[in-house]
Parts: structure tokens; C-alpha cells; sequence
């Protein structure tokens, strides 16, 4: 995409006022959605993203600058805009590119722009066919296929040349249910590292039913209780629990400003024993994953959790300056418009050894989270919340009945420490994570965990 | 007028549109911007950056196609033209049926009619930027030494530039400058970590007071520790002024005619004329609002702006509407289409202004025996679902008892259904807030609200 020549210019610019480390990251990526509405086609869109970011390492103060003109003069104007923020002693100079050459562990079919667009047309149709034929409450329909082609280089002052690709496909549906006055709404979505010949492997029948049966189990159920309880989450997207509850205060962008709970927790045991959490990139065409970070750090398995023991926190280049750990390949961003931070990839609990019908008879009054919604939370207090889905009311080790309308809030590091039982079938979601480096690519998982108590945010009364 | 380098390439797309038989619109955005946040006086992070965006949207055979370049050379729009009618016809072909509503604004605005605000420098020095992070962040650590961290912080500046031109008639475009600024300051004591933001909106830098702000997230923060858990219980709740610019302005999502065509909207057609709140509640769009965020001359269609009341005293008077909705619903165009230049053609609110009541603060906190202020909301993504409208959001806030505040509160959650709480709205405040975003109200009290606690 830049000449290494120019790259070396670029770099030389950055630190000419002193910076002791410069980076560039320049990025061309490709975009297409199709979506229907009304069993018509609704979004026909394509886009194209190109431009650089400029990054410059004063010891831990960070400047950057971004521009879309990526020619010589306009790489090197970004440059001295950015060195021109800040002045340091630093003398570096850049050293040559050395370009590092992998094999991909990810494998790629034809490019969004090769695919037939009638093809892709033709599974939307399908998804809207589907779903308003699984129930007579469906009022509408939105089935969406996103793509994404991005072409990455960085290079740094202290020689680092990566270059990449990666290709993004997600499939989506919305479905809204009416029925005797009551209105529902139901989601589904796949998201794979990889091209569009994955949609031949989706059970377009099974995936509309999903999300339509989702809708229609929940529309006329009674809204979930509320106060304390023992709460069993469910595997696959139920590891938003710990993406929320924990795995945001582990990246160094919170631990390096003391503003995480588990700052200074390394080696302590902050949870039960059968609790194992991973923080892996190298999972092979799965959503999170990566070949190189956006630093240019090869990717790799990071154990977070385990069996109770805090082990290694994410950390990013920066992160790794300000707190003396080593980086861990998790340098994120969503564009060259951010610079970027430590984040998670594929995050999960590891497989433990229960099972999930012994764990609800073990629950007298509680809640059965079956599938969840998004979540936040505030790193510095640890405080999350995350929305329910569906979930089941249990009485007496027996599900009761659906609920709806929950959310269950609490502290990330409270709710590690009462999470008692871990189940023996684990499952991945895929899911979009926004933070201060922007929307990525994420994975949740984890098998069934039962939390002896979080707070349950239904209806009083 | 701004991007006037495009003209030949306007004409240009003008004849294509016109042989290929299309209707294009061409919406192009600079955004001049940068930020810096500091951490114990160091900065953390120093971003700046040009982002410039060209928008097509075609027009052809009832279907839509759009197309998005950051090149602005006249070869890379023209490529995407050219993607955007492909993207139009691909869709045509794939439906016998034509949607009849979909078109283009041809008496919109036209010339420049906004320009940058006077006193607004292009050319400040940057180490007055950081400065006033600095102080920013100073004024928080200094308001008490329980602060013992802003973790995140920031003062922003942006220019941004907007052309809208179509083949219809419309061509307009406006500047604007906004200065903005926030800070979350963490306070601990013991085991205990609240924190606290504030933010700042201007439309140029001399009216931000960095002492101001970093020192009410401090007091904020401060506010909060000794937080108890409320019991879980029905209680009236007043929400200030954020949570309930929060709250409130999910009710412009449903007040979309795009949504109401679309029925996503828990409210209808037929709701036109009728009672969706209580009748305390009086709602206006304004484009023009003195400060405003949203405040805009023209759409993103190029139809010039006007007020429009949206909700009168409890009773529904009108939807937000674009041109498109505007024909598919029969009534007429509002000028809120809104899009960015990577996006098809939406709707979107300007200000959404909520009036006044006529009570004070502490006339509602009197109102009842025991009220639970709401200071501040989270979680809306997860806990808010549009289409029932039941919600179950995250809650920090404080008890009051005959009128006096008795104690923080934290962990805990209010729910309810949306259409529930706009007719339990007991009274409106009277003091309207410095405008922070877009949606601009102040507190509100709720009769009755579910709160889960201990």
C-alpha cells in the first residue's frame, strides 16, 4: 500500500521532534451491506475506507494523527503534525523495515466484490421467506448480510513491517412479533473471520426459526422478578459475562491508569478454582482472532484466569510501557481512525466439569439466563450490567416458566468470586465490542456457569 | 461556497444522472478534529486528524443505491456514482414491485448557510489545547484528595463542513465548530470506587470553564461514596436532567415516520391526535437552538430546517419525517432526513427539547414522603428493548426523604415499559439545562417506577 521508502520517510518525520518510537498504520478496506425490508430489498451499500494513522511514543505519552491522503506529502504533512504536539530528547532513528512474512492461519474464499451479489440476495430472501412463515406474529422481517475486506500494514521505527488481510462476514436477522396488542422483538447473527461461501453452510431454516421461536416463547411472558438470586447463564453469548464483568478490567488501557479492580492482583487468587479464562487470538477463521495485531505483533493464546489464579493481564504496546508486563498481540483498533488499545479477541471460559441439568436442580429460587443480550461497564468500579434475552424462572430445581425484561448488574470482580459451578459444554458467540479504540470484532463464550448470587433487575411487586 | 473544487464533478454526476435515467445526491463531510486527554498532567493521548467523506446516493426504478469514498478526486466519485447506480439496479432487479416513495428533495436549500461562529480560531496553540486538559483534569484531583484519578478525560475540538447536492436543485452547505469535554473522575474510600462525569458542550473554546467541569465530576464522584443499595420496591423517581435526556430521547427513535412505516415503533399511524403521555409533557424539535448540538440549517437532504412540536401537552401532533416517509405516510416532509456519507437515507432528530414545568427541584422532592433521585443511567444498549419497550437499566442515584437528601445509592435497577412511564411522568421541572447533547430536558419526576434492590 506505501513504499517502504516512504514508510522510513514517514517514520523519520514522526520522530523529528523528539519521540523515542514511531508507528504507521495504513489501511484500505472494502465494505458492503445488503438488506431487505418489507420482503423488499431495503440496503444496497458499498463503501471504501483508506488512510493512515501516525502514532509517536514521547515514553508513555502518546500522540496521534490520521490522514486519508496517503500519498508521500500527505503521509509525511501527518507526521510533522503529529511530532509538531509534543518535544522530547529522544534521538532515535528508524531502522530499516524488516518485512516479516507468515502464513496465514485463516483461510479466504473469493473477495467480497467477486461474489455474486444475486447469490448473496438470495439467502436474505430466503431468511425473510422463513421466518414469516415459522409464525403468524411476524410483522417484520430484516435480514442484513455485512461484509468486510481490510488490507492493514504497520511499520515502526524499531523495524517492524507486517502486512495483512482480513475478511469479515456477518448474517443477520431482526424480527418484530405482534400479538393481541403485545410487541416483541428478536435478533440473530453469525459472524465468521472469513467469505461469503460460509453462508452455504448455514441452515437458513433453523436460523430464522431460532430467532423467530425466540420472539414467540417471550412475547406473552411475564416479566422477570426482581432482587438477588442464584443466576445459571447459559454457554455461547452468556460469556458477555465475563467479557463485561472482567475482561475489560484486565486491559492494560485501565490497569496502567489504576483504574481497574484487578490492578495489582497478579498471581492472587481472585476466583473459585474451577474457573479457567482465555484470551485467544489464533483460533483458526473465528471471529476474534487475527494473524498479526494492529501493532504488527504476531497473535497468540493469553491464559487470563487460571483455576481461580489471576495470570496475565491483555496488554498492548503502550500498556506494556506503562506497566512493565509484555505485550500479549492485543493491540486493537477499529480503522486508522483510532489509535489503538489493549483488547480482548476470542475470550472464554474454559469447559469445566458440570452439567447444566444438575446445576438448575441445585437452584431452589433463581434464574435461568438462557440467552443474553450486550452489557457494559464502568472499569474503574468494576460495576456491569448486561441484558437478558430469555430466561426461565427456577423453583425448586425445576424451570417455572419464561421471563422477560431482566438485566443483571453487579462488580465484575464480586461475581468472578461466586461463580461456583462451571459446566462441560462450552460455546462461542461472536459479537461487535466498542471501546476507546472503536467497534471491533470479538468473541464471548463459556459453558453454563452458575453465579450463586447477582442482582436481577426485573419488576418489583 | 465550501467544496467548491467538486463543482465540475457535480456537473459531471449531473449528466451521468440524467442519461442513466437515475436521481443521484452527493453529501460530502470534512471533519477537522482533534482531542487530548491527560493522566496526572502527562498527556495520555494527543489525536488529530482531516476525515473527508463522499456520499452518493442513487435513485433509479424505485431503488436505492449508495456509496461511500474517502478520495475525494474527481475519478474516485465518479467510481462511486457509477457503484451506487450498480447497487440501485441490482436492487430493482431483484423486485417486480417499485417503491413510488423513494426520490429526492428538488426545492431544498441552496448556498451557504451557516458559517463558523465568530472568535473561533482554526489556528490556536496546541499547548493551549493541552493546557486546558490539564486543568481540566487538575480541577478534579485538586476538588478532594479521595479523587485519586480521572481515568478518562478530554477536551475535543472539531470543524466539520457539509455539502449537500443533488440532481434535482438542491446545493447547500454549512461549517460548524463544536468544543467538547468530559471528564470521569474516580474516587475511592476504602474498598469503595465510585466515579463521577461531567461533560461540556460549546460551539467555541472560550466558553469552557475547565475548572467548572473537572471540579463537578469530582463532586459528583465525591457525592456518591458511602452508596447503599437501595430496598427493592415501587418508588416515585426523579430522574435529573441526563438519565432523563437519556430516557427521553428513546422517544424520538419511535417518533421516526421511518420506524412507524416500518412498524418498529410502538406507537402508529392512528396514534396521530391522541394521548401517548402524560399531559406534563410538551416535546419540540428545534434546529435552531442557541448552543444546540443538534442544531442544524438544512437536513441531510438539503430541505431547509423548521421547528416542528411533536408531542403537546401529552398529545401526539406529528412524526419526524424525511421526504421518502414523508410520501409513504401521506404527510408532509419535516426535514429530518439524516445520513452521513457512508449511509443510507434515515431520520434523525435535531434538538429534541423537552419544556419546562413549573416546579423547582426541591417543590419535587417534596412532592412525595420518600422519592429515589436517578443521577445517573446505564447499560441503555443491553437493557433498553425497542421493540416492546420494556427496560431494565442500571441506576446509581440517592434517597430523599420529606425533601432531604438521606443517602447515595448504588446497585440498582429501574424498569419498566416505555408507553408506562411517559404516562406516569408526574411533573416536569423547571430548570433547563446547559445543553450537553442533543437532547435537551429537565428532570422529570415519575409517579411510580419498579426499582430492584436488596
Amino acid at each position: 500500500m506505501v513504499s517502504p521508502g516512504v514508510v522510513f520517510k514517514v517514520l523519520e518525520a514522526g520522530l523529528g521532534n523528539g519521540a523515542d518510537f514511531a508507528e504507521i498504520f495504513v489501511e484500505d478496506a472494502y465494505s458492503s451491506e445488503l438488506s431487505m425490508v418489507d420482503s423488499r430489498p431495503g440496503k444496497a451499500i458499498v463503501g471504501r475506507l483508506r488512510g493512515a494513522g501516525i502514532r509517536l511514543f514521547y515514553g508513555h505519552e502518546v500522540v496521534y494523527a490520521t490522514t486519508s491522503d496517503l500519498s508521500e506529502a500527505g503521509l509525511i504533512k501527518a507526521a510533522r503534525t503529529a511530532a509538531s504536539a509534543l518535544r522530547g530528547a529522544g534521538r532515535a532513528r528508524p531502522s530499516e523495515p524488516r518485512a516479516r512474512g507468515f502464513d496465514s492461519i485463516h483461510a479466504y474464499g473469493k473477495r467480497p466484490w467477486e461474489h455474486d451479489r444475486g447469490m448473496k440476495f438470495r439467502v436474505l430472501q430466503a431468511l425473510d421467506g422463513a421466518a414469516r412463515a415459522r409464525s403468524s406474529m411476524v410483522t417484520q422481517a430484516a435480514p442484513a448480510l455485512l461484509e468486510k475486506n481490510q488490507k492493514i500494514l504497520v511499520a515502526n521505527s524499531l523495524g517492524t513491517w507486517a502486512e495483512d488481510e482480513r475478511n469479515y462476514v456477518t448474517l443477520r436477522l431482526a424480527v418484530t412479533l405482534e400479538d393481541g396488542g403485545e410487541r416483541e422483538e428478536a435478533s440473530k447473527r453469525t459472524g465468521d473471520l472469513g467469505t461469503a461461501e460460509v453462508l452455504g453452510k448455514i441452515d437458513i431454516e433453523a436460523f430464522a426459526g431460532e430467532c423467530v421461536d425466540q420472539g414467540v416463547r417471550l412475547i406473552h411472558a411475564d416479566h422477570a422478578p426482581a432482587g438477588e438470586m442464584p443466576v445459571i447463564i447459559d454457554n455461547g453469548f452468556g460469556g458477555v459475562i465475563f467479557h463485561e464483568a472482567c475482561g475489560h478490567g484486565l486491559e492494560t488501557t485501565s490497569v496502567a491508569k489504576n483504574a481497574s479492580v484487578f490492578c495489582g492482583k497478579l498471581g492472587e487468587k481472585i476466583a473459585e478454582s474451577c474457573v479457567t479464562a482465555i484470551d485467544d487470538g489464533t483460533m483458526a477463521n473465528t471471529w476474534g482472532s487475527l494473524d498479526v495485531d494492529d501493532e504488527g505483533m504476531a497473535t497468540r493464546r493469553t491464559v487470563l484466569i487460571e483455576n481461580g489464579v489471576l495470570k496475565s493481564y491483555i496488554v498492548d504496546g503502550m500498556g506494556a510501557r506503562q506497566t512493565g508486563f509484555a505485550p500479549t498481540g492485543s493491540g486493537r483498533r477499529q480503522s486508522y481512525k483510532f489509535a489503538p488499545a489493549s483488547r480482548m479477541r476470542n475470550t472464554f471460559l474454559a469447559a469445566g466439569e458440570d452439567r447444566l441439568e444438575d446445576m438448575i436442580r441445585d437452584v431452589d429460587h433463581g434464574l435461568y439466563a438462557k440467552s443474553m443480550g450486550g452489557g457494559s461497564v464502568n472499569p474503574a468500579t468494576g460495576d456491569y450490567n448486561f441484558g437478558v434475552r430469555e430466561a426461565y424462572l427456577i423453583r425448586n430445581g425445576r424451570l417455572e416458566k419464561p421471563v422477560k425484561g431482566a438485566s443483571l448488574i453487579g462488580r465484575g470482580i464480586d461475581t468472578l468470586g461466586r461463580i461456583v459451578k462451571v459446566g462441560d459444554e462450552l460455546s462461542l458467540e461472536p459479537g461487535m465490542c466498542g471501546s476507546v479504540s472503536g467497534s471491533i470484532p470479538t468473541t464471548v463464550g463459556q459453558p453454563a456457569i452458575l453465579v450463586s448470587k447477582i442482582l436481577v433487575g426485573g419488576r418489583a411487586g | 461556497m465550501i467544496f467548491r473544487e467538486l463543482d465540475p464533478t457535480f456537473e459531471k454526476i449531473a449528466a451521468l444522472a440524467a442519461a442513466d435515467g437515475a436521481a443521484a445526491e452527493v453529501l460530502v463531510t470534512r471533519e477537522d478534529k482533534f482531542s487530548v486527554s491527560v493522566q496526572k498532567g502527562r498527556v495520555d493521548k494527543f489525536d488529530s486528524g482531516l476525515g473527508l467523506c463522499a456520499g452518493v446516493r442513487v435513485v433509479t426504478d424505485g431503488q436505492e443505491g449508495c456509496c461511500s469514498t474517502e478520495d475525494l478526486s474527481e475519478d474516485a466519485i465518479l467510481r462511486s456514482y457509477r457503484e451506487a447506480l450498480e447497487c440501485a439496479r441490482f436492487a430493482a432487479g431483484q423486485s417486480e414491485s417499485r417503491d413510488a416513495a423513494l426520490g429526492m428533495v428538488g426545492s431544498g436549500a441552496r448556498g451557504q448557510v451557516e458559517a463558523l461562529p465568530d472568535g473561533f480560531s482554526r489556528a490556536r496553540a496546541i499547548e493551549r489545547k493541552i493546557e486546558l486538559a490539564r486543568q481540566l483534569e487538575g480541577a478534579s484531583l485538586k476538588r478532594d484528595p479521595r479523587v485519586v484519578a480521572v481515568p478518562y478525560n478530554g477536551y475535543v475540538e472539531s470543524i466539520g463542513a457539509t455539502r449537500v447536492f443533488n440532481t434535482k436543485g438542491v446545493d447547500c452547505a454549512s461549517e460548524r465548530s463544536s468544543v467538547y469535554a468530559y471528564a470521569y473522575a474516580l474516587a475511592r474510600d476504602g474498598a469503595e470506587s465510585r466515579t463521577g462525569r461531567e461533560v461540556f458542550f460549546a460551539r467555541s473554546e472560550g466558553e469552557f470553564d475547565p475548572v467548572r467541569t473537572g471540579g463537578r465530576a469530582a463532586e459528583r464522584a465525591i457525592a456518591k461514596l458511602g452508596s447503599v443499595q437501595p430496598e427493592t420496591g415501587v418508588f416515585p423517581v426523579l430522574f435529573d436532567a441526563a438519565p432523563a435526556a437519556e430516557l427521553l430521547g428513546q422517544l424520538a427513535a419511535y417518533l421516526s415516520g421511518k420506524a412507524v412505516a416500518e412498524k418498529r415503533s410502538i406507537f402508529a399511524l392512528d396514534s396521530l391526535g391522541r394521548p401517548i403521555s402524560s399531559p406534563v409533557l410538551t416535546i419540540e424539535d428545534d434546529p435552531f437552538l442557541p448552543m444546540g448540538p443538534g442544531s442544524r440549517p438544512f437536513d441531510s437532504e438539503g430541505t431547509e430546517a423548521a421547528r416542528a412540536t411533536l408531542l403537546e401537552n401529552g398529545v401526539l401532533r406529528g412524526f419526524l419525517l424525511n421526504s421518502v416517509y414523508a410520501r409513504k405516510l401521506g404527510l408532509r416532509n419535516t426535514g429530518h432526513a439524516s445520513r452521513g456519507p457512508k449511509s443510507e437515507l434515515g431520520i434523525g432528530p435535531s434538538n429534541w427539547v423537552v419544556k419546562p414545568g413549573a416546579e423547582g427541584r426541591a417543590a419535587l422532592l417534596r412532592r412525595h414522603p420518600r422519592v429515589i433521585v436517578v443521577t445517573d443511567l446505564a447499560g441503555f444498549h443491553a437493557g433498553f428493548h425497542a421493540g416492546s419497550g420494556n427496560f431494565s437499566l442500571q441506576a446509581e442515584g440517592e434517597l430523599w426523604e420529606g425533601g432531604e437528601r438521606k443517602t447515595p445509592l448504588c446497585n440498582f435497577v429501574v424498569s419498566g415499559g416505555f408507553k408506562d412511564l411517559l404516562a406516569s411522568i408526574e411533573a416536569v421541572g423547571n430548570e433547563v439545562p446547559r445543553p450537553f447533547s442533543s437532547v435537551v430536558t429537565p428532570e422529570i419526576l415519575v409517579a411510580g417506577l419498579s426499582v430492584a434492590g436488596r
